[in-house]
């Protein structure tokens, strides 16, 4: 009888098997059972789940059937008052059903657990609603789970933002966590590039291992050698979330600025920041520096060597152009780029400085304002930190401005 | 946001760095503005450090432990004017202590002398990059 039931309302002959058979079922007589069903079936359907969602609730938790509905209502509702929608109750409830099992103190007590640990209540909320069954773990559980997360080489802080982008690190064993960091080292990292990385990008723990060795064969495709993929994977891990279409695309965008797409390896390799720049901020970066007077070649030319001027302010490009210019060497800007990475106050302090001693600074002998310090300090016995406070370009250049206000 | 309008960094520059790390007013009032103290701290001018952030915005995502570690490793190792070093290479500042410590321990391991190793680092802040 109880049988045909529970077919009738849509559970398999697998399902009713396990729900006759079920402990703190099986007591119950046929008859009474079937009441409660009828009661409690209706229940549900009235607070907005869907059959499907009682079938899938009962055969995970068969004891959802034997809850009084009162019981059960005041779970919903508790959930609600907690911060969850009325929604997300229900989803909550039907991937983890045995949330009609705690009382409403056990599901408080988690939370407050966490919060203790660090984790704020958005942060809580969400942990939950993705793995509802965190709710059933003993507090002595999950406080050893966050210190093997942290054994791994992370801070609490770490753990929290980990966890929250993957809450199933609750639910994982550290075993396993364990094997996830080797498997991804075997593709040339160290544990504590791993550690960073996934640290920096939480989403890169859900990756398949295959997701990254494809990720890194595609890109050897394309042009890198392996040994670059992984040298720029530690640079921007978030390569690895970039779909292959993604990166062809950007690669195929820069090409059409001007460049050849050797160059556009070669500068990607020396700054892969550039796949995480819109193609129309690297446009507009090339026509910035052409406003500044420089023709598509020089600019080719510049970036191709230093590639990390697309990701420079204008005002930067700016005062160096200004600064290379007003002591004759603009000429250093195109045809000596690399040059361009000294910070301009260490050049102008150096330029000053072989003012006051009467060494002339031009285009034969320019590599002198970009001396190694130690050649530096053991010719002139003078350090950059000096140096720079000495010729201060900031104050150079307060003062020239307000001289122009003048 | 207004921190980052009040070192000269303009709304258009704020798009470009939204473009790489999402929205910015996600990150905390008070975790920006620290961010930009540390940058004070080491000596950075309000120019240094809107190159920095508009350079690499990721500096912004980064715990502000590792920053400090990261800088107290390089100054344990003698990297003077540090300042400078970010203003040149902003995308040091992306390195973890470790990363510094493996580097410099390799080039040790090389027969270099630390000073040498000093020297490259603040002669070319991309070296770190260059293995």
């Amino acid at each position: 009888m109880l049988r045909k039931f529970l077919i009738n309302l849509g559970h398999t002959e697998k399902q009713v098997e396990k729900i006759v058979n079920y402990i703190g079922l099986s007591d119950y007589k046929e008859e009474t059972l079937i009441d409660k069903i009828k009661d409690i079936y209706p229940f549900f359907i009235r607070k907005g789940f869907s059959e499907q969602q009682i079938i899938h609730m009962a055969s995970l938790f068969p004891n959802v059937y034997s809850y009084s509905t009162e019981n059960m209502e005041s779970k919903i509702d508790g959930l609600i008052s907690i911060g969850y929608t009325k929604e997300e109750a229900i989803e909550i409830s039907v991937q983890h059903p045995a949330i009609f099992s705690y009382g409403m103190e056990k599901i408080n007590d988690r939370i407050k657990d966490l919060q203790d640990y660090g984790y704020t209540n958005k942060q809580i909320l969400l942990v939950i609603k993705e793995v509802p069954s965190i709710v059933g773990l003993s507090v002595e559980k999950i406080q050893k789970r966050l210190k093997d997360i942290e054994t791994l080489g992370y801070t609490s802080f770490d753990v929290i933002k980990i966890s929250v982008k993957n809450p199933r690190l609750f639910t994982t064993s550290l075993k396993r966590v364990k094997k996830r960091i080797t498997n991804i080292e075997k593709l040339g990292y160290t544990t504590k590039d791993v550690i960073k990385m996934i640290k920096n990008n939480p989403s890169l723990y859900t990756l398949s291992i295959n997701n990254y060795k494809n990720k890194i064969k595609d890109m050897v495709k394309l042009g890198y050698a392996g040994e670059d993929v992984i040298k720029m994977t530690k640079k921007l891990p978030a390569i690895f979330c970039y779909s292959m279409e993604n990166i062809k695309n950007k690669i195929d965008d820069i090409i059409k600025i001007g460049y050849t797409n050797e160059e556009v390896i070669m500068m990607t390799k020396i700054l892969p920041t550039l796949f995480s720049m819109g193609i129309d901020c690297i446009k507009q970066r090339f026509d910035d520096i052409r406003k500044l007077g420089y023709t598509k070649e020089e600019i080719i030319e510049m970036t191709k060597v230093l590639p990390a001027i697309y990701s420079y302010s204008i005002e930067n490009i700016q005062s160096k152009k200004e600064f290379y210019e007003s002591v004759g060497l603009s000429w250093i800007i195109v045809n000596d780029t690399k040059q361009l990475m000294q910070s301009v106050d260490l050049s102008y302090a150096r330029y000053e400085f072989y003012k006051t001693i009467g060494k002339n600074v031009t285009l034969e002998n320019y590599n002198c304002l970009f001396m190694d310090q130690k050649q530096f300090i053991k010719r002139y016995g003078i350090d950059n930190k000096t140096l720079i406070q000495e010729y201060n370009y900031q104050r150079y250049m307060e003062e020239k401005k307000n001289a122009n206000t003048l | 946001m207004q921190i980052l309008y009040d070192i000269g960094i303009t709304q258009e520059e704020i798009k470009n760095m939204m473009e790489q790390i999402g929205d910015i007013s996600k990150i905390l009032g008070e975790n920006l503005e620290e961010k930009i103290k540390i940058l004070e701290f080491i000596g950075c001018s309000k120019n240094h450090i809107k190159n920095i952030v508009v350079a690499n915005p990721h500096y912004l995502l980064r715990e502000n432990s590792d920053i400090l570690r990261l800088i107290a490793k390089l100054k344990e190792f003698g990297v003077g004017a540090i300042n400078l070093l970010f203003d040149s290479n902003p995308f040091l500042l992306n390195k973890d202590d470790f990363e510094i410590e493996e580097y410099i321990n390799e080039k040790l391991s090389d027969g270099e002398l630390l000073e040498d190793i000093v020297d490259d680092i603040e002669s070319n802040p991309y070296v770190i990059d260059e293995i």
